[in-house]
């Protein structure tokens, strides 16, 4: 992260709906998972998945395959190594901006708007 | 406008996240049973193949059990939910496990036959690279 620059610009647009970040960090730690149990870790209903999915795999996140365990079709979720960045990336952004609040809790309302000067965000990074 | 999270929501979206990685993580950790197992399975099929006598009778339980375990374990494993990361995983443990097996079945065959002092000790340590790799997995 560039020192001065708020985390929240390190934030992943496509990320920053819960839902999506739930299925990406679900896979985060797997080579491949089924449908079904991404769609009962997240707790969301098949289609909200399948719509979600659809959006991380358009943004180069996720790849769907689908296959047969006997005679059952499977549809299975893989993060892509983009998809995995753009996670790190999102999370260690969330952790800056969860860690300001820990480190200095006065700090936590002093945060720089959008719109503010760059010099009032570098004072409110801390080192 | 840039999507800008307080902290206690960013706390608690990296809470949500970590708490949903371990849980669909922990679903993979069946890799960790299937080491075992065959881990134990190499150890059995040294002790069949030391100490059964005869020939035929060794030979009949030694492959009926191998198909059958093996064909067992590997329906097993596709049927998971989850497929752990990395495609050579626990490859050191096979091949731990492997060589030993050739090592005993070598050094043991034909002159220690029904020897148990031989083929049980042989059987535990040829059983345990993957068992203790399947350990390290469910502890993980």
């Amino acid at each position: 992260m560039t020192q001065g620059r708020h985390p929240r610009y390190d934030l992943d647009d496509v990320l920053s709906n819960g839902v999506r970040l739930s299925i990406v960090a679900a896979l985060q730690g797997v080579e491949r998972a089924e449908f079904a149990l991404i769609r009962d870790s997240v707790e969301i209903t098949d289609s909200a998945l399948s719509k979600q999915c659809a959006l991380l795999e358009t943004a180069g996140y996720l790849e769907l395959t689908k296959g047969r365990v006997g005679r059952r079709p499977r549809t299975w979720l893989t993060l892509t190594p983009a998809g995995s960045d753009a996670l790190a990336r999102h999370l260690n952004a969330l952790s800056a901006i969860a860690g300001l609040q820990m480190a200095d809790p006065a700090s936590a309302n002093d945060w720089p708007h959008q719109d503010r000067p760059q010099q009032d965000q570098r004072q409110a990074v801390p080192g | 406008m840039t999507y800008e999270p307080t902290p206690q929501d960013a706390a608690a979206q990296l809470s949500r996240a970590h708490g949903i990685a371990a849980r669909v993580g922990g679903r993979a950790r069946w890799i960790g049973v299937y080491f075992i197992v065959f881990g134990v399975l190499f150890g059995a099929a040294t002790l069949v193949l030391g100490l059964v006598q005869p020939l035929v009778l060794r030979m009949a339980i030694w492959s009926a059990g191998l198909v059958v375990v093996m064909a067992g374990m590997i329906l097993w494993a596709h049927r998971q939910k989850a497929v752990p990361r990395g495609r050579l995983r626990g490859w050191p443990a096979w091949a731990g496990s492997g060589s030993l097996y050739g090592v005993a079945l070598i050094a043991g065959t034909p002159a220690l036959l029904g020897r148990v002092w031989y083929w049980l000790p042989a059987a535990v340590v040829v059983a345990l690279p993957l068992s203790v790799a399947g350990w390290r997995e469910l502890r993980a």
